[in-house]
């Protein structure tokens, strides 16, 4: 349903254009759902915005993005303005920065009923109350009238989510939706969230850098780092055989429950290239302890370890006999 | 016996609210109730729980940033709340602390020498410049940066090493304590670990005890050795993170435990639903504070307070059926194992 296919995201600048996303290819199904992880930086919410059509200034998306036979990067402002209210829709992290604090929730829930589903006030009035009860915001009726500030975090987000779900999206990009939240508050949403995509068969593509978030929730995963997507597949697959010496890095970098104190974190040293630097070479050379001669000879290519389990690495797969 | 390095007895915080109109009473939040707690030199201690529990309001305490309404805290056998500013003053180069953001905590207009120094200056040190940069540099060593990173400014660091930063001026009095707030919480995993190995190291080569605040429980897991999660501004339970971890007693450490994200186990149904949003304390209450948001609750949660109490060695637990709890919550594992 949604194809991505050599998404490019590009700042133009005074002398040169500067590479903030390279090359992003993905595919997702209606009622299945992508995890994007990667660290800060790395250009996961560029990717986010290109899919939204809401990339800042003088930063452009290329390559194509085809949503149901659509091809979003041809529209023009206004065609996907419409796009946006009723195909495509967004949640963010920080739910009290997209919201507007001097609206009532009920208002702001309703709004785009009106705006793109041609609902008289008093139906879109009713529906708002179905979904803010549908996201589990308690006593929704009473609750119409109740400004963002005297909402709890979690409730701000279950309000966000009930403003992106009144257009019934075909996809809904959550970024970092539960970052701001406590590890209860966050199991709701998340639970939340599931329970929508197979209630509604809307595709989600969820963005993080905590991988128990993705590791839970997703059917697939795309790795990126500097800009670049290093691995992609099955997210049992990823966690289990990461195929990418990134991946598998960053999977053994967290702290686990029960873990030994005397057992020391695996870190990863040095830092990632700076965004739009021109890269001769595996992006990842500078921080690999699998880097060899061909590794600096060019970008390596996709390798494929399995079906639809990709790392741009030319060692792929063999990353775990290797550390072994 | 070694001496505590940190006791606290019957702690209480209470802040009044401005009141809504002239003719009603002014409202009171209970952000601490009853605290008592004992930090072991060299062995840390984390201090978890939901926002607005109090974890902040602690630690602020301990450091002497803020004052108890009542109850003592005593840093190294001495009560912190009855010594004269001045002696508090002298006490601090023992101990220090560490926000939780990396770039709020850090004077932007300020060179990295002066930020790590800062402490020197506020325990009223009386080294020579000279003396001073020496230890700048030292410090920096110590946290993994380079005496010439002195010179640079915030900005011109990642937040991993910013971190670094904040961590180098909290060492350079030598402290036997420090406080650190959510210390790795705006990290990346990778960074994160940086930092985490970081803490380690400090506690080996310096026998330096942190207070070590976090809403991570797998990283509170790692990093400490004791353990307590606040709710409401009371221990519920505590313990060695072993067994608090491993085997929680508190239905409300249970539903903590039980709602971290973990790798692999997609599509997981929950076997306790997770309580919904804290609210703020603000009355006394008769009763356990969680019973509003505990299945297990009877009526004697409704009327009685549950004590904390010791349980098994050093693991406490304020609960007046954690045994049951224990069973119910063996029974569902297996259920959802099978
Ligand atoms: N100066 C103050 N005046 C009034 N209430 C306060 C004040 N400081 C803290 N509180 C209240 O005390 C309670 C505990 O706050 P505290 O900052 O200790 O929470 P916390 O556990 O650190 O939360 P977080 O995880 O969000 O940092 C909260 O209800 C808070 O609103
Ligand atoms: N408005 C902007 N103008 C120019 N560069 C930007 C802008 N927003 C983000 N960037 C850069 O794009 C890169 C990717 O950012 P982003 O997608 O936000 O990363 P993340 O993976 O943390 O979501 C970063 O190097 C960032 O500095
Ligand atoms: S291509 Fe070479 S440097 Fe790049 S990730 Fe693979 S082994 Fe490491
Ligand atoms: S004392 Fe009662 S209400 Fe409180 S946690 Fe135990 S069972 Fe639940
Ligand atoms: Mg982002
Ligand atoms: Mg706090």
């Amino acid at each position: 349903m949604l194809q991505v296919k050599n998404l490019n995201v590009t700042l133009a600048g005074a002398t040169r254009d500067i590479s903030i996303v390279k090359d992003v290819s993905f595919e997702l199904d209606a009622g299945r759902s992508l995890g994007v992880v990667g660290e800060s930086g790395s250009g996961k919410s560029m990717t986010a915005l290109a899919l939204m059509g809401l990339l800042p200034g003088a930063i452009r998306a290329s390559g194509s993005i085809n949503l149901a036979g659509q091809e979003l990067l041809a529209l023009s402002e206004q065609e996907m303005c419409s796009v946006r209210g009723n195909k495509v829709a967004m949640i963010f992290q920080e739910p009290m920065t997209s919201l507007n604090p001097v609206q009532t929730i009920g208002r702001q829930v309703a709004e785009p009923l009106i705006l793109h589903k041609g609902m008289t006030r008093a139906a879109a009035r009713q529906e708002a109350i179905r979904l803010l009860d549908r996201v589990g915001i308690p006593d929704a009726a009473r609750r119409l009238d109740v400004y963002p500030h005297q909402l709890s975090g979690g409730q701000r987000q279950r309000v966000m989510i009930a403003i992106a779900l009144s257009c019934s999206p075909k996809v809904l990009v959550a970024d970092e939706p539960t970052t701001a939240l406590d590890v209860t508050v966050q199991r709701q949403i998340l639970d939340l969230l599931r329970e929508l995509v197979s209630e509604t068969r809307m595709a989600l593509i969820i963005i993080s850098h905590d991988l128990g978030v993705i590791g839970e929730m997703v059917d697939e995963m795309l790795v990126m780092y500097g800009g670049n997507v290093v691995e992609r597949g099955q997210a049992d697959k990823v966690f289990a055989q990461p195929a990418h010496p990134y991946t598998s890095r960053l999977l053994e970098a967290i702290p686990r429950f029960g873990m030994s104190r005397s057992e020391r974190l695996k870190t990863i040293p040095g830092t990632m290239p700076e965004i739009g630097s021109e890269m001769k070479s595996c992006i990842f050379a500078g921080r690999c302890d699998l880097v060899c001669a061909d590794c600096l000879q060019a970008p390596p290519p996709f390798v494929s370890v399995d079906d639809a389990h990709v790392a741009a690495c030319i060692k792929a797969g063999r990353v775990m006999e290797t550390v072994q | 016996m070694t001496q505590p390095i940190i006791e606290i007895r019957d702690l209480e915080r209470r802040f009044q609210l401005p009141r809504e109109s002239l003719f009603r009473p002014a409202s009171t939040v209970y952000a601490l109730n009853g605290i008592n707690l004992t930090v072991e030199p060299r062995r840390s201690f984390g201090i978890v729980g939901e926002s607005g529990c109090g974890k902040s309001t602690l630690a602020r305490i301990i450091m002497g940033l803020d004052k108890p309404s009542s109850g003592t805290v005593k840093v190294k056998g001495k009560d912190i709340t009855a010594i004269s500013p001045a002696e508090l003053r002298k006490m601090r180069s023992d101990f220090q602390m560490v926000f939780q953001d990396p770039f709020g905590s850090l004077n932007p207009r300020h060179h990295v020498e002066r930020i790590v120094a800062e402490p020197l200056f506020a325990v009223g040190g009386t080294e020579s410049k000279q003396e001073r940069k020496e230890k700048v540099a030292e410090a920096l060593t110590s946290v993994g940066l380079r005496p010439t990173d002195m010179e640079k400014y915030p900005h011109e660091f990642s937040g991993g090493q910013r971190q670094r930063v904040a961590i180098a001026r909290a060492l350079i009095t030598r402290p036997s304590l420090i406080v650190a707030d959510e210390p790795v919480s705006a990290l990346d995993v990778s960074v994160q670990a940086q930092v985490l190995n970081l803490l380690r190291d400090l506690e080996d080569q310096f026998g330096i005890t942190f207070v070590f605040i976090s809403h991570n429980l797998a990283v509170v897991d790692y990093a400490c050795q004791d353990a307590a999660v606040i709710y409401l501004g009371r221990i519920v339970e505590q313990g060695p993170t072993s067994q608090l971890f491993n085997n929680p007693l508190h239905p409300y450490t249970q539903s903590l435990v039980d709602a971290v994200p973990h790798v692999g186990v997609k599509n997981r149904r929950v076997a306790r639903q997770a309580p919904t949003a804290l609210k703020t304390q603000t009355a006394a209450q008769t009763g356990c504070t969680f019973a509003g948001r505990c299945s297990f609750a009877k009526e004697r949660c409704r009327v009685e307070q549950p004590a904390l109490r010791d349980v098994d060695g050093g693991h406490s637990v304020a609960c007046h059926f954690f045994e049951a709890t224990r069973s119910d919550r063996a029974s569902a594992q297996t259920a959802v194992a099978v």
